[in-house]
């Protein structure tokens, strides 16, 4: 028996359809926390300023690329649509905007230069919460805003993905802190996963929807 | 020999009920389009599951009664087909909402 639909659930297939679909995404994400996975590394080779500029310049070749990709192989296979926009939608994408950018910079600041950010201490807790801090509300961060993201898409792997990198990241300073490795081994790891996620997903979209032939 | 006819419009609750929009497949074309601005042939034919005849034949007819606009441009020197819910549409799919669940709502009690 079919499902009951509503136009919110209509709104999400659209949403599903045009953005999660075809796993290019998933991709992006990925790749981008690969390369903030193997910073550390990068970092002690180039140094801290032109390792920056080589992050910065291959996230912008990522998200072009992804772009690109989007237009010449999901374009064709699945169409197009322009959203409508709402007051409440746009006042929705405003605040994810400004939730993706927050947390993507505390995760900038925690992995790229914590010992520069000014670090609390915080008595009463046990001594690893004081080194972790930072991390600790990064993580809690990326987990809420995943699941926010999952909640409102209802794309239900993105509870999984804020889960792998929360935890990839409190994993990867720890292990920092505390054994001596020189790169995030864990969000490498968390990273590899989602790269691997996306690119079946990319298959199966291929498989599934195959070029029309013909236009009306 | 055939049934009696309704004497009463309470006996027909159906019978106000637009038979275009009725329709499932046009009913999802009408319900996809009205979550979008606009979408293309594609995209349309994707989400409705439907095959390049059958949702042209249905935009055809709900272009006729003016529930749909219909724009056909070139993309990268490719034919393509924009669709958009027309206003008379979008209140089309207000009111078949409305008879339906009066309707309902009448048969549940």
């Amino acid at each position: 028996m079919a499902q009951p639909i509503t136009s919110t659930e209509v709104q999400r297939r659209v949403l599903r359809l045009l953005n999660y679909e075809d796993g290019l995404w998933d991709m992006t994400l990925g790749v981008m926390f690969l390369l903030l996975g193997i910073y550390p590394v990068t970092r002690r080779l180039l140094g801290p300023a032109l390792n920056l500029l080589l992050f910065l310049a291959l996230l912008a070749i990522l998200v072009a690329g992804q772009l690109y990709a989007r237009r010449v192989v999901s374009a064709p296979r699945i169409g197009m649509a322009k959203p409508r926009r709402t007051p409440a939608k746009t006042a929705l994408l405003a605040i994810t905007v400004v939730l993706v950018l927050a947390t993507f910079g505390l995760v900038l600041a925690t992995l790229l230069s914590p010992q520069s950010i000014p670090e609390p201490r915080w008595t009463h807790l046990p001594e690893w919460v004081g080194d972790l801090d930072v991390d600790i509300l990064a993580s809690l961060a990326i987990i809420g805003l995943f699941s926010l993201m999952a909640y409102l898409s209802g794309v239900l792997r993105l509870y999984l993905y804020g889960w792998l990198i929360g935890l990839g990241n409190l994993a990867s300073t720890a292990l920092t802190l505390y054994a001596g490795y020189a790169f995030n081994l864990p969000l490498v790891i968390a990273a590899g996963i989602i790269l691997l996620i996306g690119l079946s997903l990319l298959i199966r979209f291929l498989k599934k929807y195959p070029i029309p032939t013909a236009e009306v | 020999m055939r049934p009696p006819e309704p004497k009463d419009e309470a006996d027909r609750p159906l019978a106000d009920v637009d038979r275009v929009v009725h329709e499932p497949a046009r009913l999802t074309i009408l319900m996809y389009l009205s979550s979008v601005e606009s979408a293309d042939f594609v995209f349309l034919m994707r989400v409705a599951g439907l095959t390049w005849g059958n949702l042209s034949s249905h935009l055809s007819k709900l272009e006729e009664v003016g529930y749909v606009e219909i724009e056909k441009t070139f993309l990268r020197k490719k034919p393509h087909t924009v669709i958009q819910l027309s206003k008379r549409g979008r209140r089309a799919l207000r009111d078949y909402r409305q008879t339906m669940q009066r309707t309902l709502d009448q048969l549940g009690h």
